[in-house]
């Protein structure tokens, strides 16, 4: 070969190698660069300061919630301003002050973190309430959040599971989650499917998770309520301190977001039968009637796309068919799911349709496609939401992803 | 009853509960989406490439005072396609251990060419396997009690192990119903399986519960959660006593019991949760083939010392 051509060759794959490790480099300095900012978003846990703040919704969405934070030091005095206006005018003491409880192997190398919950009763549908919370006489930035609807549709829910693991993709999702809320005011709540975390037990694992929530406000201060779903990872005792559930009753609860949706959450890691299947069945026969719109929560898929079924699968289903639920809303598989609509066990167009399976950081996986209830649904393994838009005819179900790309748009008619 | 076996009787009958057991362990890898060690490597593989402890390190000491100030950056970083190609990679490797190991597995039905050939050796490898999955069980976590793992599944990485000691004996030439290493390791594993097992039903574990309301609700019954709790705690405690009891009594009834209850609480899983749960079934034979081996051995010692005292007997009484 030519003396000259061998040197352009060299100085082509010079030039080429070099150009691929600069974008590299690029992509290395974007992804710091975005950490970095999205940390200095954060609150610091110190001292009496309100941190990882939250709005918790588990009953009647229109007349009340819980309005959570985390401070570093246990204090004396904790108390939630509240009003129609920025200019507050109403005060609410905190019910319940705890200490976080922290794994053996963390007590001593970690700090200590108290919550602090304040229960809201008595409020006005579909107003914009705004709050500040105070903590030994340090206080917040103004936030603010917006009570459901008395009755009808007209809004919308996020839904989404999984961000135990991924801190980065974790704070993407809920970043876009904020981005959602700043577009679509429409949209009221965040229904979180489980495994916020790896460990329960861990408080490291939920302080980063907690403080990570932060990221979901929107630019003018809108917090999001979250209706919470336990999670296989989630076990211990932290989960009931940070969602304020009492120690005493178990995690399944039923939020009413007004007289025509109804958010049924189930527990998939305690028995299925015996007293949850009663409330259930209990539950469902007083909300049916009434709802437009009757959902399921829960976190291991009764018809999962990656793993096998669990025993909850025989006990729930018949209940969600004799009671008609027109949506179930799963997690646990990592990856995106939703299925042809199923009555006892087979495909029936006036069945129950079963979507997500969680994507809110957590590393997806393959599901697969072969199962019989997918044919005719959807799969996918990539981040991702769930926008449930209710109205009176139809509930549209809008996968999104981190680019902002809709992945599924489907839309459930209302049952006659 | 009057029941002697032969070596063989017992290698062909541990062969076919190993093979079973690798079936029921081979059907999640292959068709519900990878082997509990692979999703345990894949979840850290996937970790690494994202840098997620540089990340948690950084954010924990802007936002909790412990931690790394600065954002460490070591190593390249990969896209979405190259994070999903390298997950890919491990899930292959995964499902390509599996379907060697069922095709080797297949040998078990030849005993006479795995003694000859030396090709019982490939029971360790399938034991190792087995035990991976329960490591894997365990590091994943998200279940109760999963931290057990690797003892609640005694047996299920045991059996293969105990056929191994079966053949390994019969070849240097020991009397494998009488072999001691055979026995003890046996009743090691099926000691392990049924302690923990009882130690959860004890505590009520939320499954087994839902086993025995499903159960009752197929026969009709609905049962009242204090009775649910009650037979959990009975049972629980008859798995322990069972667990410490075969240490020292090595009583053939004790040994069919064993099996017996190993069988029942097998089917129990595709009785209530359909067929589809068969993998779960087969998983569990192991519960019931160690104890059913340990009868069958026991069963045979004690009739080999009964036997010569009544042919004395009779000898005795021709004589007379």
């Amino acid at each position: 070969m030519n003396k000259s051509l061998r040197m352009f060759l060299t100085l082509m794959l010079l030039a080429v190698l070099s150009v691929g490790a600069q974008s590299k480099k690029k992509k290395e300095s974007k992804d710091k660069q975005e950490i970095i900012k999205l940390t200095s978003k954060l609150t610091p846990l110190k001292g009496s300061t309100p941190a990882q703040w939250r709005v918790i919704w588990t009953g009647d969405a229109a007349r009340e919630a819980t309005i959570s934070w985390s401070t570093a030091v246990a204090g004396k005095s904790h108390k939630v301003y509240f009003g129609e206006t920025a200019k507050l005018g109403k005060v609410q003491e905190c019910q319940r002050n705890g200490e976080y409880t922290q794994d053996k192997k963390e007590k001593g190398k970690l700090e200590q973190a108290f919550y602090h919950h304040a229960v809201i009763k008595g409020l006005k549908p579909s107003t914009k309430y705004h709050f500040v919370m105070e903590s030994d006489g340090t206080k917040s930035k103004p936030f603010y959040f917006i009570t459901a609807p008395e009755k009808g549709t007209g809004f919308s829910i996020i839904h989404g599971g999984d961000s135990r693991s991924g801190h980065t993709a974790r704070c993407k999702v809920n970043v876009m989650m904020a981005d959602l809320i700043d577009k679509n005011p429409k949209i009221i709540a965040f229904a979180h499917g489980g495994d916020y975390i790896v460990s329960g037990r861990k408080w490291q694992q939920w302080r980063l998770w907690l403080s990570h929530h932060e990221l979901t406000n929107g630019k003018d201060g809108r917090v999001l309520p979250i209706i919470p779903t336990r999670g296989n990872h989630d076990g211990g005792p932290l989960y009931k301190e940070i969602f304020n559930v009492d120690p005493k009753n178990p995690d399944w609860h039923t939020t009413s977001v007004g007289t025509d949706v109804a958010i049924v959450t189930l527990d998939t890691n305690v028995s299925g039968a015996g007293k949850q299947k009663d409330w259930l069945e209990s539950e469902l026969k007083r909300l049916r009637p009434k709802s437009t719109w009757l959902l399921t929560q829960y976190h291991r898929p009764l018809y999962p796309a990656v793993k096998g079924p669990p025993a909850h699968t025989k006990i729930f289903c018949p209940v969600f068919d004799e009671y008609k639920v027109d949506l179930a809303l799963e997690a646990d598989g990592h990856c995106i799911k939703r299925t042809v609509p199923i009555k006892a066990n087979k495909a029936d167009p006036t069945g129950t349709v079963y979507v997500g399976e969680g994507g809110l950081g957590v590393g997806q996986r393959k599901p697969k496609t072969d199962h019989w209830y997918l044919k005719g649904g959807v799969t996918g393994s990539e981040h991702h939401v769930m926008v449930l838009d209710f109205s009176e005819s139809a509930l549209r179900i809008r996968t999104i992803l981190l680019n902002g790309k809709i992945y599924d748009d489907h839309s459930l008619k209302v049952r006659k | 009853m009057n029941l002697k076996i032969q070596d063989k009787t017992l290698i062909v009958l541990l062969s076919c509960f190993v093979f079973i057991g690798l079936l029921g362990a081979l059907k999640p890898v292959l068709f519900n989406g990878g082997s509990s060690l692979a999703k345990y490597f894949a979840k850290q593989k996937q970790l690494e490439m994202v840098q997620e402890k540089n990340v948690e390190e950084y954010m924990e000491s802007a936002l909790f005072g412990d931690g790394s100030e600065t954002l460490e950056v070591d190593g390249p970083v990969y896209s979405e396609a190259e994070r999903t190609e390298a997950i890919n990679i491990i899930f292959q490797y995964d499902s390509f251990i599996a379907v060697t190991l069922f095709i080797l597995s297949l040998l078990l039905f030849v005993p006479k060419i795995l003694e000859k050939y030396h090709l019982y050796h490939i029971l360790i490898p399938i034991s190792l396997w087995l035990l991976c999955l329960s490591i894997g069980s365990m590091l994943n976590g998200g279940k109760r009690y999963s931290e057990l793992a690797i003892l609640a599944h005694a047996t299920r990485w045991g059996l293969p192990l105990v056929l191994w000691l079966v053949f390994y004996m019969k070849k240097k030439g020991h009397n494998i119903l009488e072999n001691k290493v055979v026995y003890t390791t046996a009743i090691i594993c099926s000691s392990l399986t049924f302690a923990v097992h009882g130690w959860e039903a004890f505590n009520l574990n939320p499954p087994f519960q839902d086993l025995i309301y499903r159960f009752t609700s197929l026969i009709g019954i609905n049962l009242p959660e204090s009775v649910n709790f009650g037979i959990l705690r009975a049972v629980g405690c008859m798995d322990l006593v069972l667990a410490a009891v075969i240490f020292f009594f090595h009583k053939p009834k004790i040994f069919l019991w064993m099996a017996f209850w190993g069988i029942i609480t097998a089917f129990s899983r595709p009785l209530t949760m359909g067929f589809d749960a068969w993998p779960e079934l087969a998983m569990r034979i192991a519960n019931c083939a160690i104890p059913l081996g340990l009868f069958l051995i026991f069963k045979t010692q004690k009739q080999a010392v009964v036997e010569p005292e009544l042919n004395n007997q009779k000898m005795e009484m021709i004589y007379e």
